[in-house]
């Protein structure tokens, strides 16, 4: 990536707010934050309608989290990675739905949330462990099919952590294990409800040769 | 023992034996009444064939009730006021000089189809309903000239038509306490048999739980009683943290609880956070709880593990469709013995100095 990557923090919290700016400043390639608040709307207005990615906490009012945010931005042709307090697998594949272009908890902000932004600036979605868990343990039959190796290595990444030990349990490759966690994410985003942020998933997925068309076969569902 | 219980009467038979004796005298009473041999004696014997009529219908329907078990129900106050008006009917059209001699059948026997009607109902009713039909006599007879064998032989004869009966509702109500102390009794003899049986299973439950502690809690305690083992060995450290998170998870099995296999592990690991560790606790998926044996298997394996951690550990749970697995990453591990079941496998990964064993139940066990 040869140019800087715009970005907008929404969350409630000041403090988060700096800390993930100090962090942006600190990245290869660097992250520059245009603006900062408590409220969906600052990314509607002024520099901030064309930044790259749009980094949104599910709850900016104390309160039971909601995805009206995440809606409204997603529906302007936005990218966002969801970045929240909470660890709760339901939630996370509502917001793939939805078209998150990855799932961040506060726990795991420090070793991911920056490997997510830059992914979403590319258009690629981004898959923490605790988002591959989510989408291992996702039981709704109408949820998108993985296959047996993209589930078990989903479910070792979310258990181990680490891509490698991941591959040592499968006797595969760490690369296989990537390609195994972001098929299964292209799924993911090739399922359901239409999202510009989802096509952009997809489209980047046929790029990587990661699937092919055969393997959406549910992408055009309205 | 248990073959008493059986042999036990219940309140309900003992009610329902009385009820039969109840209807078979007033059966008898009714069906050897002086009226169908003394028809010449009556001069109106329509209204007393009437009369007797209602009184052998009652008994019929007292029969079939009887037959099928059913109390008479809101019948009750409808049968009453017939077996009433048939007393009505029959004495004020007997003979004045008959009245409560033997050719007044209806005397001696209404009494008894108002036992019928009122033997479960307190005494107090079936009293007053006899003094109702008493009084039916006793108005006739206050109508006409009497002398002093008149008054004497409605005396002498009312100790039969009230008497008698009475004398039947009062041995009913006291049957009926009877009864009510049985089935007390009999309640009572069943909950302590359960209490008993109850305790039993727990005793055998609690001896095989002491019985899997006591192989490996016994010789480390006897090692630290006689100096064999020594407290500051790491080792030996290691060791009474695994018997003592085996230990809560064994106490936390006889919780109740939504989700045992989470309520155990969570047992397990608060022993490790109580050591200093720092636990990352994380679940996804949905899982139906496994058998305790299963359980054991799947947290026996992560908790060894788990007691090796230096200074952090995360602790995991995973259940999709196919498979449920425990799993720890820790830095560091302590021994962990082969899985005891074959349908839970234990899978060990080091890199660094991090260490992850997952233990998973496989779908192939799973009934379906």
């Amino acid at each position: 990536m040869d140019r800087r990557i715009s970005l907008v923090v929404i969350d409630d919290h000041e403090v988060a707010r700096k800390g993930l700016a100090a962090w942006c400043a600190e990245s290869d390639p660097p992250i520059h934050v245009v603006v900062d608040g408590a409220s969906v709307d600052i990314a509607f207005h002024g520099l901030a309608r064309t930044a790259d990615v749009v980094v949104l906490d599910l709850q900016l009012t104390p309160g039971l989290p909601t995805l009206d945010g995440l809606q409204r931005l997603v529906a302007a042709g936005r990218r966002v990675v969801v970045y929240t307090q909470i660890a709760d697998d339901a939630m996370a594949v509502r917001c793939l739905d939805n078209g998150a272009m990855a799932y961040v908890t506060k726990a795991e902000a420090g070793e991911h949330l920056i490997a997510a932004i830059h992914a979403a600036a590319d258009g690629r979605g981004y898959t923490p462990p605790t988002l591959g868990g989510a989408m291992a343990g996702n039981s709704d039959p109408q949820g998108p099919s993985l296959s047996i190796q993209e589930v078990t290595a989903l479910k070792a990444w979310f258990a181990s952590r680490s891509k490698s030990m991941a591959a040592k349990s499968m006797g595969v490759a760490p690369a296989t294990i990537h390609t195994y966690i972001d098929r299964a994410r292209a799924k993911y985003a090739a399922h359901g409800r239409p999202a510009p942020s989802k096509s952009d998933m997809v489209r980047r997925a046929l790029e990587d040769g990661l699937i092919d068309l055969s393997e959406l076969g549910d992408a055009d569902r309205p | 023992m248990a073959s008493m219980t059986h042999r036990g009467i219940t309140a309900q038979e003992l009610l329902h034996g009385l009820r039969l004796a109840i209807t078979t005298i007033a059966g008898t009473v009714l069906l050897t009444a002086s009226l169908p041999r003394k028809l010449a004696a009556h001069d109106h014997l329509t209204p007393q064939l009437g009369a007797y009529a209602t009184l052998l219908g009652l008994l019929a329907v007292e029969i079939v009730l009887l037959v099928r078990r059913r109390d008479w129900g809101r019948l009750r106050g409808p049968a009453l006021g017939l077996t009433l008006a048939a007393s009505i009917l029959s004495t004020w059209t007997l003979r004045p000089e008959y009245l409560t001699t033997s050719t007044d059948w209806s005397f001696g026997t209404t009494g008894w189809i108002g036992v019928i009607l009122l033997y479960n109902r307190p005494i107090s009713l079936l009293a007053a309903f006899l003094v109702a039909h008493e009084a039916v006599t006793v108005a006739r007879v206050l109508t006409l000239p009497v002398d002093r064998d008149f008054v004497l032989n409605l005396v002498a004869g009312s100790v039969g038509t009230v008497g008698f009966p009475l004398a039947c509702g009062l041995a009913s109500v006291a049957l009926r306490s009877i009864a009510a102390l049985a089935e007390r009794a009999q309640a009572e003899t069943a909950a302590i048999r359960t209490a008993d049986a109850v305790a039993t299973a727990r005793h055998a439950a609690r001896q095989h739980r002491l019985a899997l502690l006591d192989a490996a809690v016994e010789p480390l305690l006897q090692g630290l009683a006689d100096g064999g083992r020594i407290p500051t060995d790491p080792a030996v450290q290691r060791d009474c943290a695994v018997e003592a998170a085996r230990l809560r998870r064994m106490l936390a099995e006889t919780d109740l609880s939504d989700d045992p296999l989470l309520h155990e592990l969570r047992h397990g690991a608060d022993v490790a956070e109580r050591q200093g560790l720092l636990i990352e606790f994380e679940t996804v998926g949905i899982w139906s709880a496994p058998s305790v044996e299963v359980r054991r298997a799947l947290l026996d394996g992560p908790l060894a593990a788990l007691s090796g951690a230096r200074s952090w550990a995360r602790v995991s749970v995973i259940g999709t469709g196919e498979a449920l697995s425990v799993n720890v990453v820790a830095d560091g591990t302590g021994p962990v013995a082969p899985s005891p079941r074959t349908d839970v496998e234990y899978l060990v990964v080091s890199e660094d100095d991090t260490t992850w064993i997952e233990a998973r139940w496989t779908a192939a066990s799973r009934s379906s």
